[in-house]
């Protein structure tokens, strides 16, 4: 069979273990389930970085490293280089700590790490050794599509052009932000975010590229579309009438004609937030001072978009002064609820101001919970997309004035 | 002796202008003819009623022997104040002028117990350009910040200011996606060794002997440039600018990797770096080649690469962490300095710009946080960068930096390497 082969690593595995089950000799065999982590957190290079942090131990023959077919990662340990090994799973679960596969299950059982003596449970790890390698040698190769090549400069030119012409009406999307009374509980809609399908635009304008692969070309992507956002959000039938309406901007897309002239076509009262991404404040960020006194002078707001629990821990974000403040709804907030540090979540909003944060993609009754709980009162995600229907619609105070 | 900015509520007309001016008059000063002296006139400290026009008026008209042969100039401030900066060779007629002026408000309190003195007087301050020129320059650079800042722009006026910038023909046409794709083609097959510039980061202990901590290795982007697209301005997108130092970084790493400069692994080196590349084949290719003494190699991250995907910064910084790398905040402003702590995001190094305003803020509000920021994060360090004068080092020290880094720190390393 040759190292090519479909399941030559876990057949290999399979062979060693066999061989060793008579003469043990304090030998333990691990399992890193990598295969289950989020797609995300499982690039191949990720995988590679893992798989290197066990090299050196490779050298001193303590340690037999098996680079299995589905990315998970086994290895035969003898009992010198055991703690050295557990040391380095230690700082790998800290590498993918936001991964849901590092927490334990309901009974409390890791679900990331397997360790199997040889002294004492040989036969459940051949078995399971054995599992894998059936599983390895059924997976077809290249069963399915194969991905969409990353967008390249050269390409990019053409689908801005495209983009610039396309009638994009067909793609504004929105999504309520809403307001829950703190006592009561009910539900008002507080603005309404509206935002390009990228997905679906993509599907017409570059159906041959994956647009999101290079997150640099995205982001000079996004310059058009936010042009040919600011042409047409007011036609959707939501934006009518709706006191405030945000949209997702580029920082220097504020200081074009095309944005002022959005501005002057809004309805008298209409009140305008302009969610901005951290990576542009920091790359721009006297043009965020300009923006934020501009657009307040005017009557408008920034929000600062797309909070993650580690951007939070990184970043001061009340020292940067927004008017607004999303944070994504992650559990892992609920870990940072330690008010004794000062990187605690509820430190971190109260900082904020809490009246000032949004809590975006809640997608449980638990997210809500912690926010109210945490002062907040503002929500956005699809478990409050019911609360949509429930809401009052907007109070047309845009209209009422004009009367 | 007071230099504080001062700002009246009713700002003189021409104050902004003038301020302005004088800043750009002091900068553009060469050392060589600093044969001068400087007069702060306080008329702002004059009682209200002898403040009008013509009182103010006459303050200019007793330096006219000097205004109309141009061996003076007068520059007036926002709060009415006169700057006089006259020839030495004229010392003596400036200081009759003043005798005049003394005599002219000798019934002003500020001026009764002193009327008989041009030099020691409350109504005026005298300086030597030569001895006070970095002073002066901090006065004028503080004064010209402040005007600045308290005109507020509209949109219009922002708009307009920001289309004028792109249109200007000396910063060459912006960067397209497809001049971009040319740029990387280009840059595959240029050889970058004639591009790439070393630059030390010394300590300077107490008794002010620089020691190299270590050496930067980077490419002259501007250089570069030139070569490649004399004609494209690179930075005016900065999300293909950023795309490009991408590839750029690919390209540096593997030339280092190949060179086995031993120099180089000796005093330890940094490169710059974005997230995207230290979790690239590439990047693990050169860690082959460096991680054994990897101690001596920092990787210089920009702060806004950073937070575009906090969670791959975070896997990259622990990998490289871990693999014994040290990591430095690179390219921070001012501005952006207090964002970057270097605790927080679990760093060694933060690298300041050395700015000339930085030089007004020491004794200021803003200087002094600035000065605990810096304490208080003794373990991330600050190193401040560019610094092209021994001003901007007296400055960094005052505000508690320890570590340098710029084109007048390359000239005292000559010495020590």
């Amino acid at each position: 069979m040759n190292q090519g082969a479909r399941g030559y690593q876990e057949t290999l595995l399979v062979d060693t273990l066999d061989r060793m089950r008579r003469n043990p000799e304090g030998r333990k065999v691990v399992h890193l389930r990598l295969s289950k982590l989020l797609p995300a957190n499982r690039t191949p290079v990720r995988i590679k970085i893992v798989t290197r942090m066990f090299r050196t131990l490779e050298s001193g023959r303590q340690v037999q490293i098996f680079s299995l077919t589905n990315d998970d990662l086994a290895m035969i340990v003898g009992g010198g280089a055991q703690r050295d090994v557990n040391n380095i799973i230690h700082r790998i679960r800290k590498l993918f700590e936001g991964d849901p596969l590092t927490l334990d299950d309901d009974q409390g059982n890791d679900r990331f790490v397997v360790w199997y003596d040889l002294q004492l449970d040989a036969a459940m790890a051949i078995h399971a050794a054995q599992q894998l390698r059936q599983e390895a040698q059924g997976t077809q190769p290249d069963a399915t599509a194969p991905p969409l090549p990353t967008v390249t400069p050269a390409a990019l030119d053409e689908i801005h052009k495209k983009l610039a012409f396309l009638n994009v009406v067909p793609f504004v999307r929105d999504q309520v932000a809403i307001r829950l009374d703190a006592e009561t509980k009910a539900p008002s809609i507080e603005f309404y975010e509206f935002f390009l399908s990228v997905g679906d635009l993509q599907r017409v304008v570059a159906p041959n590229w994956n647009l999101f692969g290079d997150r640099s070309l995205f982001q000079d992507l996004s310059r058009t579309m936010d042009l040919r956002m600011l042409d047409i959000v007011l036609r959707h039938p939501d934006a009518r009438g709706a006191p405030t309406l945000s949209l997702n901007l580029n920082l220097e897309t504020i200081f074009t004609p095309a944005f002022a002239s959005f501005l002057e076509r809004l309805e008298q009262g209409q009140k305008v937030i302009i969610e901005v991404q951290a990576v542009d404040l920091l790359t721009n960020f006297n043009m965020y001072l300009d923006a934020r006194n501009v657009l307040s002078s005017m009557g408008h707001a920034v929000l600062i978009d797309g909070l993650s629990t580690s951007a939070l821990a990184m970043l001061d974000v009340a020292l940067m002064k927004p008017d607004y403040a999303k944070i994504i709804w992650a559990p892992e907030l609920l870990d940072m609820m330690d008010p004794a540090t000062n990187q605690s979540a509820a430190f971190i909003v109260h900082n904020i101001g809490a009246e000032k944060v949004i809590l975006s993609r809640c997608d449980s009754a638990n997210a809500l919970q912690w926010g109210l709980k945490t002062g907040i009162s503002v929500f956005q995600g699809h478990f409050l997309d019911a609360y949509r229907k429930k809401a009052p619609a907007p109070q047309a105070r845009a209209n009422r004035l004009k009367q | 002796m007071s230099m504080e900015p001062q700002i009246g509520t009713a700002a003189h007309p021409l104050g902004a202008s003038h301020e302005a001016r004088f800043l750009d008059d002091l900068k553009s000063l060469d050392p060589g003819s600093r044969d001068r002296g400087v007069i702060r006139l306080h008329l702002s400290r004059l009682l209200p009623e002898n403040r009008d026009k013509d009182s103010l008026r006459n303050a200019e008209t007793v330096f006219e022997d000097l205004t109309r042969t141009r061996t003076a100039q007068l520059y007036r401030m926002r709060n009415s104040d006169l700057m006089v900066v006259f020839e030495n060779h004229e010392t003596a007629t400036a200081e009759r002028a003043m005798l005049k002026l003394l005599k002219l408000w000798e019934r002003d309190p500020l001026i009764a117990k002193f009327k008989s003195d041009a030099r020691k007087n409350r109504l005026s301050n005298w300086f030597d350009m030569k001895s006070d020129y970095d002073k002066l320059l901090t006065f004028a650079m503080r004064q010209a910040a402040s005007s600045e800042k308290s005109v507020r722009k509209t949109l219009p006026e922002l708009i307009a200011a920001r289309e004028l910038l792109r249109n200007s023909p000396e910063r060459g046409t912006p960067l397209t996606p497809t001049e971009l794709g040319k740029a990387e083609d280009a840059l595959a097959r240029v050889d970058l060794s004639s591009f790439t510039r070393r630059q030390p980061v010394c300590a300077f202990v107490e008794d002010g002997k620089p020691e190299i901590v270590f050496t930067e290795v980077f490419v002259s982007i501007a250089d570069l440039r030139e070569t490649l697209m004399p004609r494209t301005n690179l930075t005016s997108n900065p999300w293909l600018f950023q795309r490009f130092t991408q590839t750029l970084d690919r390209r540096v790493m593997a030339q280092i990797a190949r060179r086995e400069d031993r120099t180089l692994v000796r005093d330890g080196f940094s490169i710059n770096v974005n997230v995207s590349t230290v979790l690239s084949e590439e990047f693990l290719s050169f860690d082959d080649d460096f991680a054994p003494s990897s101690q001596d190699v920092v990787l210089e991250m920009r702060l806004e690469d950073m937070f575009a995907d906090p969670g791959s910064f975070a896997f990259a910084r622990d990998f490289v962490t871990e693999r014994g790398y040290r990591v430095c905040i690179d390219g921070l402003s001012l501005e952006t300095f207090p964002f970057a702590d270097p605790n927080r995001l679990g760093v060694t190094y933060a690298k300041l710009s050395w700015a000339q305003e930085m030089g007004a803020f020491i004794g200021t509000e803003q200087g002094q946080r600035f000065k605990e920021m810096i304490r208080e994060r003794k373990k991330g360090r600050t190193i401040l960068a560019r610094c092209d004068s021994e001003a901007a080092v007296k400055v960094g020290q005052q505000l508690g930096i320890t570590l340098f880094q710029g084109r007048y720190i390359d000239a005292l390393a000559r010495g020590i390497r």
